[in-house]
């Protein structure tokens, strides 16, 4: 089915390259990278995922900054090859603990004897973490994926709270544990990425949500396990049954989900294998309340000037807070300086003006939910300004992360393990994210 | 973990032991062999260290224990990872061969470092450097015993060779060692090394060891070996066929991965050879029924449907086999019916079986139930919202309709609605569907889809497919021969660019001899529809030069036929089409033609052409036309016009573009004139190689006549040399000039006659003219008169003068000749005396000159009189009698002469001309019209050759001495001389000459000939001045 298979690292470097069939003349990472590196002249476009270059079918994915890349001459289908490249890099990935450059080399040995057993002659023989424990005996070397904080009040504080640091899920699915004892964990996660535009008053112009519960399982033996969801849920129906309701448009589940009790009480039976897996995907276009409010404003001030106000209010609770908030917003190509006045009392707030591109970043570290922080910006122009100034400045774009919430308000009531003796009680973690994908406000 | 540290530092009996003491767990065992194996291996060097830290740590401390030892490689990859360029990264990688190189080759090094080099030869070779210099000690790791060494060595071999390289004859015992270990893992590890490095040659040497296995109590191993076994076939059929068995013996194997292994042989091999495997249909209907009960468990489910990909591998096969087979068939009805009815149409995977199924139930024998529950699944992919469900259903529906077509029917506005879909792929293939259901009572609006469809789209591969499609079907199922036109013409309108050029010559075939059904009256209508559909397209702006050949061609043939439109409006069009479309050489060739062709039509009928204008000019420019095509054709037209109404009806047939055209290569049509004239006396025809020898005998004579040059040139050295030369010339065009004053009025004479007279009339008035002129010398001065006579009107008599002129010229030359050859020798004495007077001339002043040379030339004419023998003294008689009755002054006499002078100076020219023109029309010709051109030009050039040389024969029977019988005969040869010369010159014109064409050139050359003489003829005017 496919002739080769190599990963790339970001600046095109051959990591892992294996040869199924020997069709393909020896080059072709070279010859891949250079198209991709140059498809565009102005170097912003970003290669298809699929394209021929004499004869040859090149299919990559780019996960965690590497290029995974398949090669074949005969017209196999795109999906299954992409699907493949990807589910290749998750058994990569819960063999190794952490993906990227540094953890691939350091086990390139133990890879390359995964890529012997998920595909044999260019056949894929089977994409299963667990199947693949039973012919894959190399341990991995684990990396440091973060170290751990220093230890301080806080941090002892937290400890107390049966709160576990974000780098628990980078352990690996085979390796065992220093002090030679393994713990009974799963991590169940929800993900959901926002794409929100608003207007110039502040209303709702489109909005979408694509959600996915990714679970992770380090059990042993296999349980079954049952994962509640909200009884309020409906799934693609016209019916507008109240305002409590979730209502999703689409959405679809691993293969391993028995899905027999799910129209009653919205319960999912499933007996995850080892590893990482996203138990279902959906999909959500009904209103919701976004997280954040953007309002800004540009006016004249001069023959030369103009100032810039943007407003942000987080709207979710405020014992929820948001990290790493980005707020962007293009200015008029002839700016020639700008200087930001922040609120008084403003921590953790830092901005710039891009002279590069002409354009203006306000970095805030930590958003407390219910809280409210301007911007106030001085622009200076290099030439007197011709017509509107709305239609050469804006939109306002942002990003943040916000851990512990969920637009669509899916939950996950409960996570009950099949019980194989009184003494054995598995861990289990139920995380939130809610991500910006495409967070705009019009001027 | 002490005890097994005392163990390893043992002997290997311990290890031995120790795996023996868990029978019950064989994958613990093996785990913990392995661990072991790996503390024995990094032990054996440091017992000590290793005992320590794994007392401390554990597993994990190996774990560290393996990065430790490591220590190089991992700066190896920091500092590739580093470094910045990719000279520093080659500079690195050298310097990392180089150490490879030393330490691989130290035969103290332990294994496990070997191990750890050849993971970094494995690197180097993965960056594009060569490392073939350490193959060799991988070859020697895969003998080890250690697992993880021997596994090591497979996997760098797998990567550093390929089948053909020559170190695979060393580890060809390695494997099959490894084959028969009694270690599963070791086993798993050669067979994937076989499948990846054994070649053809080396198939026999691991063959019965892989086949062996196929029986391991372990079912990954036979699975492995089953893959195995069929990478074997497809690289050499022929040394496993013997074993084609032991693939069905796996279908049967108690692991379902072993089994779902052996289905992909299998459907290679039943591919390949169906006949063979019908045995089997039960087994695999059998299998089939089981997995879709659920027999497999529940970890082969996807989505809550049981093995889903075996069951569509296994549906795929079960197609093959049953493919035209009734009885094979039989078995899978109910198998098939089971699945249709279980698989969950909810789902993705379901849908896909379903899909499998369908396709299985197309390709078999077919069965009514089945037919009917597959329409019932691709009524719902149909109904379906998803594009990819649409897409199968009308896929599944294409497969079905050939069985069953009623079934297409009940979904067409379903599929009309797969054609009003966004999705491209989901309309083509809906084409696809729609081309597969299409009869006489839907075929409209299926075109007029796919017409309408061929025009929104702009990727013109496509558009050309389906065009061609849409004619296809208008050519079958055309209801009526208003719509078939209104069909082609959308289609070539919208692609006429795009169509094969065969689809128009078949709609212009299809138009000229209607469907085949012998009724006229449809055809006729067929064409009427046509030519009126095309006089309205042509006010489309832009259309294919293809569509626009067509046009012409059916305005050209059928615009006029049924009288509704007159030929001025037609040809109006047809010249609007050529001035509309300028650039176009096809499309105003087509033009042409079908003007000539209306034309023709008219001539045909008896009425009078009336040419418009802008045909006029357009014809006017086409002759000027840098294409020689195009300038043919408006020649062919010019002189088609002029052409009576039965040369017109069999040049230009009407309703003949279908007609064969036949070509008698003999030219029988000669063979009355051959005999006639072989029963007069002629001689037969003399082949080419005879009349080489005659050329030889020419060349004779020129060797002659450069002697009496050089005779001449020394006369030269001493005397004035250009004098002399002046005189040789001049007696000999006096001589012949006199020889033929007569010869005019016989040619006017002849070719008055000529003009009146029509095939075997013809002959019989050439007869009679020779009476004419052998009996009555008399009668010669009333042909001239009569010549004079019937010239009606200026021009007519202006255009014959020429050709005339140009006759007698060609007459002149041969008579000249022949002359020439006769009196060689006396004119050599003759001319000495001249010279000699010429001597005492030059004495006197050059004023004198051209007096004394005109008179030295009258002197020479009256010598070679006087010198004629006593029997020719009535001829010379004769000849001064003549000259006495045309002119009485003796003045005039010499102005005469040196009139006749300058067209015999103009010989040459005009000989060459001609020939010269006949090259021009060399090209040959494909159009019918021409052909018949070429056979009517045959005969005029035939005829008038004819008459000019029986008039020079008649010309030299003058100067003949000897009896009037003697004269006869001489004439008579001389005419069968000219008749074999005559059928030579014929013999190319059928292939060449376009006649109109051809005799309008000849005209022209003979007009520009006579404007070139009349300032010459002032000349002798001059020396009459002076002489006066």
């Amino acid at each position: 089915m496919i002739l080769q298979f190599f990963v790339l690292s970001q600046r095109g470097d051959n990591i892992v390259y294996r040869d199924y069939r020997g069709e393909a003349q020896k080059g072709s990472a070279e010859t891949f990278f250079r198209k991709v590196k140059f498809w565009k002249e102005d170097a912003e476009g970003d290669a298809p995922p699929v394209f021929n270059i004499d004869g040859v079918n090149y299919f990559h994915v780019k996960v965690a900054g590497l290029l995974f890349v398949a090669t074949t001459r005969v017209n196999v289908s795109p999906s299954l090859v992409l699907e493949l490249l990807q589910r290749i890099a998750r058994v990569i990935k819960d063999y190794l603990g952490v993906l990227n450059e540094d953890s691939f080399r350091k086990n390139f040995v133990l890879v390359y004897e995964l890529l012997d057993e998920v595909i044999d002659f260019g056949y894929v023989q089977t994409t299963s973490t667990e199947d693949l424990k039973s012919y894959v005996f190399n341990e991995p070397i684990v990396i440091d994926a973060a170290r751990m904080p220093p230890l301080g009040p806080a941090s002892i504080f937290m400890q107390g709270t049966k709160r576990m640091p974000g780098t628990a899920i980078t352990k690996s699915v085979v390796a065992n544990e220093p002090g030679g004892r393994k713990r009974d964990e799963i991590f169940v996660d929800v993900i959901e990425k926002i794409s929100v535009t608003f207007n110039s008053s502040g209303f709702i112009l489109t909005s979408e949500i694509d959600g996915t519960i990714q679970m992770k399982s380090y059990l042993t033996g296999n349980p079954e396990i049952r994962l509640a969801l909200n009884e309020d849920l409906s799934i693609g129906t016209s019916d507008y049954r109240g305002s409590g309701a979730v209502i999703l448009d689409d959405c679809n589940f691993h293969e391993s989900v028995h899905l027999d009790s799910f129209d009653v009480d919205r319960t999912l039976s499933l007996v995850p294998p080892e590893g990482e897996f996203p138990v279902m995907n959906y999909r959500m276009t009904q209103p919701f309340k976004p997280p954040f409010r953007i309002n800004a404003l540009i006016e004249e001030t001069g023959s030369l000037k103009a100032e810039v106000t943007i407003k942000v209010r987080a709207e979710f609770n405020s014992s929820i807070n948001a990290n790493t908030v980005l707020v962007q917003m293009p200015l008029p190509s002839f700016t020639s300086r700008v200087t930001f006045e922040l609120e008084p009392g403003a921590v953790g707030h830092t901005t710039d003006f891009k002279e590069a591109n002409k354009r203006l970043e306000w970095g805030l570290k930590k958003v407390v939910g219910g809280s409210e922080h301007t911007l106030r910006a001085k622009l200076t122009f290099s030439q007197e300004l011709h017509g509107n100034i709305m239609k050469e400045a804006g939109p306002v774009s942002m990003t943040f992360t916000v851990p512990m919430y969920n637009a669509s308000r899916l939950q996950v009531k409960y996570l009950q393990i099949a019980k194989k003796s009184k003494a054995h009680n598995p861990y289990r973690w139920v995380r939130y994210v809610t991500q910006a994908n495409s967070y705009v406000a019009r001027l | 973990m002490s005890s097994k540290v005392v163990f390893t530092v043992g002997d290997p009996a311990s290890d031995h032991s120790l795996i023996l003491r868990h029978p019950e767990a064989p994958n613990d065992a093996v785990c913990c062999c392995c661990s072991i194996l790996s503390v024995s291996s990094s032990s054996s060097s440091h017992t000590f260290k290793g005992g320590a830290v794994e007392e401390a740590g554990g597993e994990g401390a190996m774990g560290s224990n393996n990065h430790g030892n490591s220590k190089e490689f991992l700066e190896l990859i920091k500092s590739i990872g580093e470094s910045r360029s990719k000279a520093e990264e080659d500079c690195i990688v050298l310097r990392e061969i180089e150490t490879l190189k030393r330490r691989i080759n130290d035969a103290d090094t332990p294994k496990r470092k070997i191990k750890e080099y050849i993971i970094r030869l494995l690197y180097v070779e993965m960056l594009g450097h060569d490392a073939s210099f350490g193959y060799i000690h991988a070859v020697k790791m895969t003998h080890h015993d250690s697992l993880l060494l021997k596994r090591t060595g497979y996997l760098a071999l797998t990567l550093f060779l390929s089948d053909d390289h020559d170190l695979i004859i060393l580890i060809v015992n390695t494997i099959q060692k490894d084959l028969a270990s009694d270690n599963y893992l070791v086993v798993c590890a050669a067979l994937n090394a076989v499948c990846r490095l054994i070649n053809e040659e080396t198939i026999p040497a691991v063959l019965p060891r892989v086949v062996e296995l196929l029986h391991h109590s372990k079912d990954a191993v036979r699975k492995k070996a089953v893959m195995a076994l069929h990478r074997f076939y497809l690289k050499s059929p022929s040394s496993v066929s013997h074993l084609l068995s032991n693939f069905r013996k796996r279908l049967f194997d108690n692991d379902p991965g072993v089994m779902g292994a052996s289905l992909c042989p299998l459907s290679n091999i039943v591919s390949d050879d169906v006949n063979s495997f019908k045995d089997l249909v039960v087994s695999f209907v059998n299998i089939l029924k089981q997995v879709a009960e659920h027999r497999l468990p529940k970890t082969y489910d996807y989505h809550q449907m049981p093995a889903p990909f075996i069951q569509i591998k296994l549906l795929k096969i079960l197609a093959l086999l049953g493919s035209g087979d009734k009885q094979a068939s039989g078995h899978m009805y109910t198998v098939l019916g089971d699945i249709i009815r279980r698989s969950d149409s909810m789902t993705n995977i379901g849908n896909a079986v379903l899909y499998q199924c369908i396709c299985c139930v197309a390709s078999i024998y077919p069965n009514p139930k089945l037919l009917e529950a597959a329409a019932d699944v691709i009524a719902k992919f149909l109904k379906s919202d998803s594009h990819n469900l649409k897409y199968m259903g009308i896929d599944a529906l294409g497969r079905l309709i050939k069985l069953s077509p009623h079934i297409a029917e009940q979904h067409q506005l379903a599929v009309i609605d797969c054609l009003e879909d966004p999705d491209d792929s989901l309309k083509r293939k809906t084409f696809e569907l729609l081309y597969k259901m299409t009869k006489s009572s839907n075929v409209e609006v299926i075109v007029d889809r796919m017409i309408d469809y061929m025009i929104s789209m702009s990727d013109d591969h496509y558009k050309t497919y389906i065009a061609s499609r849409c004619v296809e079907l208008a050519e079958q199922f055309a209801p009526s021969n208003y719509w078939f036109i209104q069909t082609m013409n959308k289609v070539f309108e919208h692609a006429g660019d795009l169509v094969n050029i065969k689809v128009a010559h078949n709609l212009m075939r299809l138009i000229a001899e209607g469907f085949g059904e012998d009724d006229d009256a449809a055809d006729s209508q067929l064409r009427s529809s046509a030519v009126e559909s095309y006089l309205r397209i042509i006010g489309e702006p832009k259309l294919p030069s293809v569509f626009l050949q067509v046009i012409c061609w059916v305005l050209g043939e059928y615009g006029t036929v049924d009288g509704k439109y007159s030929a001025s409006y037609i040809s109006g069009k047809l010249c609007d089409i050529a001035e509309a479309y300028s650039n176009d050489e096809n499309v105003k060739a087509n033009a042409i033609s079908a003007l000539m062709k209306i034309y023709a039509f008219e001539v045909a009928a008896g009425r009078k052409v009336d040419i418009l204008s802008e045909c006029q000019s357009l014809i006017e420019e086409l002759l000027a036309s840098h294409s020689s095509d195009l300038q043919q054709r408006a020649y062919e037209l010019q002189a088609f016009i002029g052409l009576d109404v039965q040369a017109v009806e069999t040049i230009m047939p009407r309703d003949a573009s279908c007609e064969d055209i036949e070509v008698d290569k003999n030219l029988s049509f000669l063979n009355g004139y051959v005999q006639q004239s072989l029963e007069r006396g002629a001689e037969s025809y003399i082949p080419e190689d005879v009349r080489a020898g005659m050329g030889n005998m020419k060349n004779f004579r020129s060797q002659d006549h450069h002697e009496t040059l050089q005779h001449g040139l020394r006369f030269e050295a001493y005397e004035v040399p250009k004098p002399p030369m002046q005189p040789k010339v001049t007696p000999v065009s006096f001589a012949s000039s006199a020889d033929i004053v007569p010869v005019p009025d016989v040619l006017s004479s002849r070719e008055t006659h000529h003009i009146s007279s029509v095939g075997s009339t013809s002959e019989v008035g050439s007869s009679e003219l020779k009476l004419r002129l052998d009996g009555v010398q008399k009668k010669w001065g009333k042909p001239t008169y009569s010549s004079s006579t019937s010239s009606a009107s200026a021009s007519y008599s202006t255009s014959q003068k020429p050709t005339s002129g140009a006759t007698l010229v060609d007459g002149a030359t041969t008579v000249n000749s022949k002359v020439h050859d006769t009196y060689d020798s006396r004119k050599t004495q003759v001319e000495i005396t001249p010279e000699k007077q010429k001597l005492a001339a030059s004495l006197f002043g050059g004023s004198t000159k051209p007096e004394k040379r005109s008179s030295t030339s009258h002197k020479v004419s009256k010598s070679s009189a006087s010198a004629a023998d006593g029997s020719r003294g009535s001829k010379a008689a004769v000849v001064p009698n003549e000259v006495a009755v045309e002119k009485a002054i003796h003045q005039p006499p010499p102005a005469d002469l040196l009139d006749l002078d300058e067209p015999t100076v103009t010989t040459a020219p005009p000989s060459v001309d001609p020939f010269k023109e006949l090259e021009g029309l060399l090209d040959p010709s494909t159009n019918s019209a021409t052909n018949h051109n070429v056979a009517a030009a045959t005969n005029a050039p035939d005829i008038m050759s004819l008459y000019a040389e029986t008039t020079v024969s008649g010309g030299d029977s003058i100067p003949v001495s000897g009896g009037y019988d003697v004269n006869l005969l001489s004439e008579l040869s001389n005419a069968a001389t000219k008749a074999t010369r005559e059928e030579t010159i014929v013999k190319p014109l059928p292939q060449s000459i376009k006649g109109p064409d051809a005799k309008d050139s000849l005209e022209k050359d003979a007009l520009v000939r006579q404007m070139g003489v009349k300032p010459s003829s002032q000349n002798p005017n001059l020396f009459s001045d002076l002489l006066g």
